[in-house]
């Protein structure tokens, strides 16, 4: 793991536990951390990190089944490429053997989780149903530091499999003579031999495959050799490559030379991620009616994912911190101790109530009472006085059946979406593929998550959908009919059900009448025959008869009525979740915070915790707003000197005028040297600390811009170096100490690369941050 | 001139042939009859093209070989054997000819069918023809027959053999090296016979024979009769080889282990060694000598063997290949130890004599010694010179190429002897041939080189063109020479040519250093221009038809395979690969003329129309 | 076999005279798809010769060198029972690696050998006075030549000097694509060889040998692109493929691999019409066996087997070859394929199968000919593989690509405009101006020809920073700039693009300081920050271009010669 994975957001995360015994409860407490604390609670942390670790589980497992679902697809394309490769095939026949190789491109994570699938499927297989079985080894960059090394770990990789464990078939070890010279392991012919008698001992050929780990942190020049090293070999040893590759597979022909890609004969596979991945992380974890994850998306959390996705890191990893951190941030609320049920924990109702109506969770119930109260109905008919314990069980009730309510909209709402995106795809199929349906999926979530779908984009579909032909709209309703009848949604949509039956109904006995009236293409038998007589009867009378039309006009009535009812339907269905009562508690919700801690900006957070400490070190002292510089600590008094010094420094005039910074303090009380200063003087401000005319002077007295001016200042400084009286009186040791705690912080400075070397002036420093924004 | 027009009727046995078998392409013909005055600077392009042309042609005549070489080898047996064959020989080859043409593949159907006709079917007849022919030939022994009569070829055959020997081996008949080799002779007598210590220098320009002055002295000395008492062990060392002193002792100990069997300075223990190894091999017994060899290098011996190698039964002779690398070697150790050796080693005092030669081509050897090392020297020089007159180059070529043939005495092989000879004369009256020789001569006086000339021709002799011809020599002297990096320009791809233009281009741009981006994108600039006029000539190359930048750069990638263009800078992966900067190796009239010949008329204008610009 | 005229030449030689070091310049690859060695060994020989290839990328070691070379000439079969034993590995012990004990048991292999010959073992006989013309003759063959220079220098010389270092006869052949200027090695220490140089094949030749490439099935059913009676079409379709691909393409490899990747498309046409007309011999009774071959390659081979059957009990229907009018038409349908193929098989942006697989013709030689205009040809997918990559990822690139093929000194120009406004045109300008006369063109070739050059990181992330406000995601005046641009998430894609080799490291302490990279504006320790990590862009011009497409800009108003 060097410096290069460690930098990779790819990567997974390292955890480096903290060792401090004495520290465990305060870790503690910071794990079970609350936003408010002080509407929490008592025990209410523990509990909601109960909820959290169940909801979390839930949705993590499901996560882990879509990806595993994602990925056994290519395994077994890939496993029965390894198969298949090596057999004769009538397509093509090169006038030589080309080694076949599969080009997996995807990002380092999932393809090593795949080539492990592989790997595993072949290691595990000495009796499988396959041609031949499949040796595999593997190689990395470490092992192809050189072309030696790599070749010796290729036949290694090899015959070292074969000769230890019995997974695979084994050989019985060669009985080497004595003194005699050998093949070299990092002879390829080796490899040959060996594989001859594999061949003879176990009667069958196996394929060998080469994982080849990723490609782009291997020297190419060396794996140009090693391949075409193997090329000379292969119609003695069946290898087969796997590249793993990050972006594309044009790093292949950007790497190696034509010489040697015309000898590999490569196949390409995708590992699906990006958009498709993430678009169907999120239909099927949240919005498929058939799962429900037991919490529901808000727009901001939604937003959150996508961005981060899309514009950061479009990893699996980086999807499922995110994803992560918002349910811990949602599980930082107090009311969302109700997620999963109201019991808080106990056995029963009756004593999560007694519960509540502690008075140490008094503030808690408090406040579920005022979130609650908005959604009580019939409020008049309450007694006007009504008991504290009376308030705080109907409050509790409610949390139960408006969680009830949430959950079905919840489902109404995935049910709603469903049907919504397959009206889209029929018409996009029918080609109404106009800009009124070029939203992609992510704004439509949005939209929808929102409850602003049902405002503009409906209204289009369903404008649409009253255009369409009577044979379309049957498929389209038979395909929702479909859709919807499937049995977990179909016990809630049984009225919308029936309604389709009858259309249905009505459609048939339409096209019955009346035919080609209907300008539809798909034409049923039962048309033909109409059209048929009825272009007789045309024939006698050239005008258009009466039925026609009136069918027509039925028809066009019965559209309207289908579609203002999924009109309402979709209104019904697609409202936000907002209004709900109680909703905080099952709707997902980020903060800012979240953002910035997935994505902080160390350099920021450093330079503004040097220009304004307080905040960072919350001590007593430091909090009052018009403390002055002196009491800040060192590094930062260090700090504002350097900020408005020039480009070059000084080290002698930083240091005097750091020095002069600490004159105040220092007259306070020299008393106590070495401990940490400004602590200690905080009582001494008044008297010293605050002399108006120290800071606004010193940058002036500091900053040497061009050489003339800096041995002036360098002349005057000797001058009262000498003649000043100012530092005879602190006496030597307070000297040495100021010394000594500017060398520190300069260090500490030196070490947040702050400070540059310039090779020339031994005693200047080049700044390194400009302009920064107070 | 008059020796030309005297010679021409007699020639035209000759160069006949040369015009019918080059018939095929146009453009050597016209460099064929006028190399006479094709002077030294004939353009590289009339080179290239003659090349190409014998190159073709002996293709061609390749072709029919195996045909002829299998009825000639067992028509050689007939002559010697039985005069019933001839009869039985005619009948088997149309038996067995029909694999010929599979086996040795003649390109086009068409030269495949002539070859026929010449070969077979007209062999019955094919034999009173050059009787006819060569009846009068015995009388006025001039016109060579055009094809050889089947009853020739085995002279043919042993012909050829007889001069590939020769040139593998020239003599050094130089009176010079003779004395060299002379001077070596007496100095190993001496060693040998009165056990003095010598050591010398053989000095001599490269390819002047110093290595084969050596052996033919110790040959010489071989041939006379030593006792085994004095018959000298000869220890051969090679700078090359033998990269430092270590490696150097250690082949000496091995040497000389193998010539004297068990060495006898041993000490017993390494024979233990020796006989531990022995049982192992004992079933083959061959090795016998060669065991003790791996027993050997016990380091602690390894440094006394110069010491002891006085005290061998036997004197020692150490021949010391490229002395000058030895002289490289950390503190001269080695050969400070040898001549310290061989100046210790008194005569008659009982110990047997050491012979140190060291065999170098650098005159300033000696200065390389240091003080020490060069005061233990005694300064012997024995200088093998090159040939240094043109009449000994010529001479000496003549030689090579009329060695006699073994089977003699036969009527037939008088006749052979006599037309070869003819033919002899007729090469070396040629014009052509002696300048190729002269050139030859006048680059490097290498007797090596102009048996590599040599060889070339004989190989392409066929019973077809049974005769050297002046225009093989120019060929292969071109060749041997390597007067041309890249004699195959003109036969590049139409992208291949179309990066060696805008290469070209760039040059002149005043960009010595090109990129592969560069290239594409002159070529591509000049394909949008040349959409504009658009040229319809018949055959290849119809305007400049643009190709995909794949192609093209994997045809850059070919011509960086062929070093067509090098490398400027250490490869570095960090570099891709369009932008690894290169050099074009070609001149610029190698490219021009490679141009001019691929016949792609739009790139030949785009070459020319820069040129002016 | 195939013989190569220039190596019967060589062959003769070797029968008759082997010379000691031969150099055979084949700068064509010439003779890839001959087997060099069965071709030199073709001339019956006086004396008895032992071949040994070894090709010098494969032996980079002295050691392997020496043991391939052994075992070959003794033609000793290394088995894995006794791990792998060379020749000679017990008798005569371990060898060490140098080059004295190599020579050393290249005597004794020779020796071993003639005494075999000779069927008698006479111990008394000593080495030396084995005389030189009887016995073996070794010829080693090096392929790859050129490159045993940087692979196994210090052998160099002694390898062109074999013969008389070990005085055995031995011929040393040095196969290479370069003159052998450029493979010798320094000061004339090597011996001239004897130069063999092979001229690329002419037109015919290569015709001849792509023709006898044809790869004959014998188990092959009647109907198949390989059955031997399709020769004759073979050869003619040999032909149109060299009429196009030939002025391109010379070497006869990538020729056969062009051929052998659209032949089976090529006749299907004609098998479809054989297939119909036997099922109408035969009646539809085994239908199912003729379908098309997309199946497995299992399946494939069963259906071959019984098509075999099918076609001994069955009467045997006549399969005509296509008149020459249907050859032109198989021309005409398939002309335009064959230019495809070459630019996509040539540079193997596809492979023979995959190519093959995607272009079959589906359709039967005697339909009427507009039937199947449907030419099928790979449209490959115009999408860029870099746009699966995240938003920040692709504005970094497009920075570095910026960063490296823009001169550091116009940086000040850029960040001095406003987006959109006037001065930017006056700076897309700004080069023309600068350039003027043909003088100062001619002198320097644009940037974006001569390659990237390389930058620091701070340079990276600054314009970066640039190029967000070109796309307003953010504005530098307000104070959120610094925050934007120095996230984690920067650095960290950064790293991953250089990972990618998107973004190559440039500078010489790459181990480390990717790290250092990454970290040095979040303050990394202070001797990482002086510019020590430089940069470069790999993209090429064009993907450069999509990925500024793709977030929405025009790269060559951010380029500073972006119009020559």
């Amino acid at each position: 793991m060097d410096a290069e994975t460690l930098n990779s957001s790819l990567e997974g995360a390292i955890y480096i536990p903290f060792d401090d015994s004495s520290q465990e409860e305060e870790e503690a407490n910071d794990a079970l951390w609350c936003s408010i604390p002080s509407r929490d609670l008592h025990e209410g942390p523990v509990l909601r990190l109960a909820e959290y670790d169940k909801a979390w589980t839930k949705c993590y497992a499901r996560v882990q089944d879509i990806i595993h679902e994602f990925q056994v697809t290519l395994a077994s394309e890939l496993i029965d490429f390894v198969v298949n490769s090596h057999l004769a095939d009538e397509e093509a026949m090169p006038p030589f053997q080309e080694i076949p190789a599969a080009a997996v491109i995807g990002d380092p994570t999932s393809r090593a989780l795949i080539f492990d699938v592989v790997q595993a499927r072949f290691d595990m297989s000495n009796d499988h149903d396959n041609a031949a079985p499949v040796l595999s080894c593997q190689l990395t960059n470490k092992s192809c530091t050189n072309l030696t090394t790599a070749v010796r770990s290729l036949v290694s990789g090899f015959i070292d499999k074969t000769s230890d464990d019995g997974t695979q078939m084994n050989l019985d070890p060669p009985k080497r003579h004595k003194g005699a010279t050998n093949l070299l392991p990092y002879d390829l012919e080796l490899l040959c031999a060996w594989y001859a008698d594999v061949k003879e001992q176990h009667e069958q050929s196996p394929n060998l495959l080469v994982f080849f780990q990723d490609l782009e942190s291997m020297d190419s020049t060396i794996i140009q050799d090693l391949i075409y090293i193997c090329s000379l070999h292969i119609s003695r040893i069946p290898l087969i490559f796997i590249f793993g590759l990050s972006v594309s597979a044009d790093y292949l022909h950007a790497s190696l030379p034509f010489s040697v890609l015309s000898v590999l004969d490569i196949e390409h596979f995708q590992i699906p991620g990006g958009m498709p991945l993430f678009e169907s992380l999120i239909s099927r974890v949240f919005l498929d009616p058939t799962y429900h994850p037991g919490l529901m998306l808000s727009p901001a959390v939604f937003e959150l994912l996508l961005g981060s996705y899309t514009s950061q890191t479009a990893s699996l990893n980086s999807f499922l911190s995110t994803l992560q951190l918002c349910y811990m941030y949602h599980f930082s609320l107090p009311l969302s101790v109700f997620a999963d049920n109201n019991l808080l924990g106990t056995r029963n109702a009756r004593s999560a109530i007694k519960l509540l109506s502690r008075p140490d969770s008094e503030a808690f119930s408090k406040h579920l009472c005022a979130e609650t109260w908005p959604h009580i109905q019939d409020k008049q008919d309450l007694p006007p006085s009504m008991s504290w314990s009376a308030q705080v069980s109907q409050a509790h009730a409610l949390v139960k059946q408006s969680k009830s309510v949430f959950f079905d909209h919840c489902h109404k709402f995935r049910i709603g979406f469903r049907v919504f995106l397959e009206m889209r795809t029929f018409l996009k199929e029918n080609g109404y593929n106009v800009h009124d349906l070029s939203r992609k999926f992510p704004t439509l979530v949005a939209l929808g998550l929102r409850g602003g779908l049902h405002v503009r984009e409906v209204q289009n579909q369903l404008e649409f959908a009253r255009k369409l032909t009577l044979a379309q709209s049957q498929i389209l309703l038979i395909r929702i009919y479909e859709f919807l009848s499937t049995p977990d949604v179909g016990i809630v949509e049984e009225e919308i059900l029936a309604s389709i039956e009858g259309w249905m109904d009505n459609l048939t006995e339409i096209t019955e009448t009346t035919g080609s009236g209907i300008p539809s293409g798909a034409s049923t038998p039962a048309q033909d025959g109409s059209t048929h007589q009825r272009g007789s009867q045309r024939s006698v009378s050239g005008t258009p008869n009466p039925a026609e039309s009136a069918s027509n006009f039925q028809l066009v009535q019965l559209k309207e009525l289908i579609w203002n009812t999924f009109d309402t339907w979709f209104a019904s269905h697609l409202k936000s979740f907002d209004e709900l009562p109680l909703s905080p508690i099952w709707l997902l919700r980020a903060s800012k915070a979240t953002a910035t801690l997935l994505n902080p900006s160390l350099h920021f957070t450093i330079v503004s915790a040097l220009i304004r400490p307080q905040p960072i070190l919350d001590c007593a002292c430091c909090t009052d707003p018009q403390n002055s510089l002196a009491d800040l600590p060192d590094t930062s008094v260090l700090f504002h000197r350097y900020l408005n010094s020039g480009k070059m420094i000084n080290l002698y005039d930083w240091y005097e005028s750091f020095a002069m910074g600490l004159e105040g303090e220092s007259r306070g009380g020299s008393v106590n040297l070495g401990s940490r200063p400004h602590h200690s003087d905080a009582e001494s401000d008044h008297d010293a600390g605050n002399d108006p005319l120290r800071t606004p002077r010193k940058p002036k007295k500091v900053i040497p811009r061009t050489p003339k001016k800096k041995i002036r200042s360098g002349s005057d400084r000797d001058r009262d170096g000498s003649g000043s009286e100012g530092e005879d009186e602190y006496g030597p040791e307070w000297k040495r100490e100021v010394q000594a705690r500017f060398l520190r912080s300069i260090h500490e400075m030196n070490l947040l690369g702050f400070l540059k070397q310039t090779g020339r002036k031994k005693d200047h420093v080049l700044r390194t941050v400009f302009d920064l924004l107070e | 001139m008059p020796p030309k027009r005297r010679a021409s009727p007699t020639m035209q046995g000759g160069p006949t042939p040369v015009k019918r078998r080059i018939a095929v392409d146009k453009t050597p013909t016209k460099s064929m009859p006028k190399p006479a005055n094709g002077v030294v600077s004939a353009s590289a392009s009339k080179k290239v093209a003659a090349s190409a042309a014998s190159i073709r042609a002996a293709r061609r005549k390749l072709a029919s070989l195996e045909v002829h070489d299998r009825d000639a080898s067992d028509d050689g047996l007939n002559v010697v054997k039985s005069p019933a064959r001839p009869a039985a020989a005619t009948t088997p080859t149309p038996t067995r000819h029909p694999p010929v043409p599979r086996k040795a593949a003649p390109p086009k159907p068409v030269p495949r069918a002539e070859d026929y006709v010449q070969a077979y079917p007209d062999e019955p007849e094919a034999q009173p023809a050059p009787s006819t022919s060569t009846n009068p030939s015995v009388q006025s022994s001039v016109l060579l027959p055009r094809t050889l009569p089947s009853t020739l070829h085995p002279f043919l055959q042993a012909q050829r053999r007889a001069i590939l020997r020769a040139l593998a081996h020239p003599p050094l008949h130089s009176p010079e090296s003779q004395k060299a080799i002379g001077q070596l002779q007496e100095l190993l007598v001496g060693t040998i016979e009165r056990g003095e210590g010598n050591s010398c220098l053989v000095l001599g320009p490269k390819g002047s024979g110093k290595s084969r002055a050596v052996e033919e002295a110790l040959s010489s000395l071989a041939s006379t009769s030593y006792g085994p008492k004095q018959l000298p062990i000869v220890i051969r060392l090679s700078a090359n080889a033998q990269l430092n002193d270590k490696l150097a002792m250690r082949e000496i100990g091995r040497q000389l282990v193998r010539q004297t069997g068990s060495c006898g300075f041993i000490v017993p223990d390494d024979d233990e060694e020796a006989e531990v190894e022995a049982p192992v091999q004992a079933e083959d017994e061959e090795d016998e000598p060669v065991a003790p060899s791996f027993a050997l290098p016990s380091q602690a011996h390894i440094p006394t063997l110069i010491a002891t190698l006085s005290t061998l039964p036997r004197p020692a002779i150490i021949i010391l290949e490229s002395f000058d690398l030895f002289a490289t070697h950390a503190r001269q150790a080695l050969l400070y130890c040898l001549l310290d050796a061989v100046q210790s080693c008194r005569a008659g005092t009982g110990t047997s004599g050491i012979a140190v030669l060291g065999v170098t081509t650098r005159v300033d050897c000696l200065n390389l010694l240091e003080k020490r090392v060069k005061s233990r020297f005694s300064h012997r020089i024995v200088r093998v010179p090159a040939p240094n007159a043109l009449s000994d180059f010529t001479a000496l070529a003549k030689t090579l190429l009329t060695t006699p043939i073994e089977q003699k005495g036969s009527a037939q092989s008088a006749k052979w002897t006599r037309m070869w000879g003819e033919s002899i004369d007729k090469l070396f009256a040629d014009r052509t041939c002696i300048k190729v020789i002269k050139e030859t001569f006048e680059v490097v006086k290498d007797v090596g080189l102009l048996c590599r000339i040599l060889t070339t021709p004989i190989l392409d002799l066929t019973p077809t063109s049974p005769w050297l011809t002046p225009a093989q020599f120019a060929s292969s002297a071109e060749t041997q020479r390597c007067t041309s990096k890249f004699p195959f320009l003109r036969d590049l791809s139409y992208p291949c040519l179309a990066l060696l233009i805008a290469a070209h281009h760039a040059s002149s741009a005043g960009h010595e250093t090109i990129t592969f981006e560069m290239l594409h994108d002159a070529f591509s600039r000049a394909v949008s221009e040349s959409a504009g006029i658009n040229v319809s000539v018949d055959g290849a190359g119809v305007g400049m038809h643009r190709v995909k930048r794949e192609v093209m750069l994997r045809s850059f990638e070919q011509l960086v395979a062929s070093h067509v263009f090098q490398p400027t800078a250490a490869h570095s992966a960090v570099v891709a690969k369009q932008y690894v900067k290169y050099r074009c190796v070609p001149e610029r009239d190698e490219i021009k003329n490679a141009i001019e010949r691929a016949g792609y008329t739009m790139l030949k204008r785009w070459f020319t129309r820069w040129g002016q610009k | 076999m195939l013989i190569h005229p220039s190596l019967a030449r060589l062959s003769t030689l070797l029968a008759f005279q082997p010379p000691p070091f031969v150099f055979v310049h084949d700068p064509f690859d010439s003779l890839a798809l001959y087997d060099f060695v069965g071709n030199i060994s073709a001339g019956e020989a006086d004396m008895q010769l032992a071949f040994a290839q070894v090709n010098a990328v494969e032996c980079f070691n002295p050691r392997v060198l020496y043991t391939r070379i052994v075992n070959a000439l003794a033609a000793w079969e290394p088995i894995w029972r006794t791990g792998g034993e060379c020749w000679g590995g017990t008798e005569r012990g371990q060898w060490d690696p140098s080059w004295d004990t190599f020579v050393e048991t290249l005597r004794q292999l020779r020796q071993h050998l003639t005494l075999n010959e000779k069927g008698i073992a006479n111990p008394s006989e000593p080495l030396a006075q084995l005389p030189s013309n009887e016995g073996p003759h070794f010829v080693v063959v090096f392929e790859k030549a050129e490159r045993l220079k940087d692979l196994l220098p210090s052998l160099l010389i002694p390898l062109t000097r074999l013969s008389e270092l070990a005085h055995i006869p031995i011929t040393t052949i040095f196969h290479s694509a370069a003159p052998w200027s450029d493979v010798r090695p320094s000061f004339a220490a090597a011996p001239e060889p004897y130069h063999l140089p092979i001229p690329p094949l002419s037109q015919p030749e290569t015709l001849h040998l792509l023709a006898s490439l044809f790869p004959i099935r014998p188990d092959a059913p009647k109907i198949s692109p390989y059955h031997s009676s399709l020769q004759p079409l073979y050869g003619f379709f040999i032909e149109a493929v060299y009429s196009v691909c030939g002025s391109n393409i010379k070497e006869p490899r990538e020729l056969a691999y062009i051929a052998a990747a659209r032949w089976p498309g090529f006749v299907s046409p004609l098998l479809e019409d054989w297939k119909a007309e036997r099922d109408r011999v035969h009646g539809s009774d085994n239908e199912h066996e003729y379908e098309d071959d997309v199946g497995s390659h299992r399946e494939k081979r069963r259906l071959a087997g019984e098509e075999v059957k099918g076609q001994r009990d069955g009467p045997d229907v006549a399969y005509p070859l296509p008149t020459e009018e249907g050859r032109m038409r198989l021309l005409r349908l398939f002309n335009q394929t064959f230019s495809s193929a070459l630019t996509s098989l040539y540079p193997r942006t596809t492979h023979a199968r995959a190519w093959a697989r995607h272009n079959r013709a589906t359709y039967r030689l005697s339909q009427p000919f507009d039937s199947h205009h449907n030419l099928l040809d790979i449209s490959k997918a115009a999408v860029s593989p870099l746009s699966s990559l995240t938003r920040l990822a692709k504005v970094l690139l497009v920075a570095s690509y910026v960063a490296s093929f823009n001169p550091a000194k116009t940086d000040i120009r850029m960040f001095g405009r406003t987006p959109g406004g006037m001065r930017k045109r006056g700076w897309r300008h700004g080069p023309r101006k600068a350039r003027k006369g043909k003088i100062a063109k001619a002198s320097k070739p644009a940037a974006r020809l001569t390659g990237p050059a390389s930058f620091p990181l701070d340079r990276l992330i600054a314009l970066y920073g640039l190029i967000l406000m070109e796309l307003d995601d953010i504005d530098v005046e307000t104070s959120f700039a610094e925050l934007e641009l120095l996230k984690v998430h920067v650095f960290t894609t950064v790293t991953e693009l250089v990972q990618m080799k998107l973004i190559h490291r440039a500078s010489a302490n790459s181990s480390a300081s990717s790290h250092s990279g990454a970290n040095s504006a979040a303050g990394g320790a202070g001797e990482k920050l002086e510019g020590s990590t430089l940069y470069k862009s790999n993209l090429d011009f064009d993907a450069g271009c999509r990925l500024a497409k793709e977030i929405g800009l025009d790269l060559t108003n951010l380029l500073w010669d972006s119009n020559n």
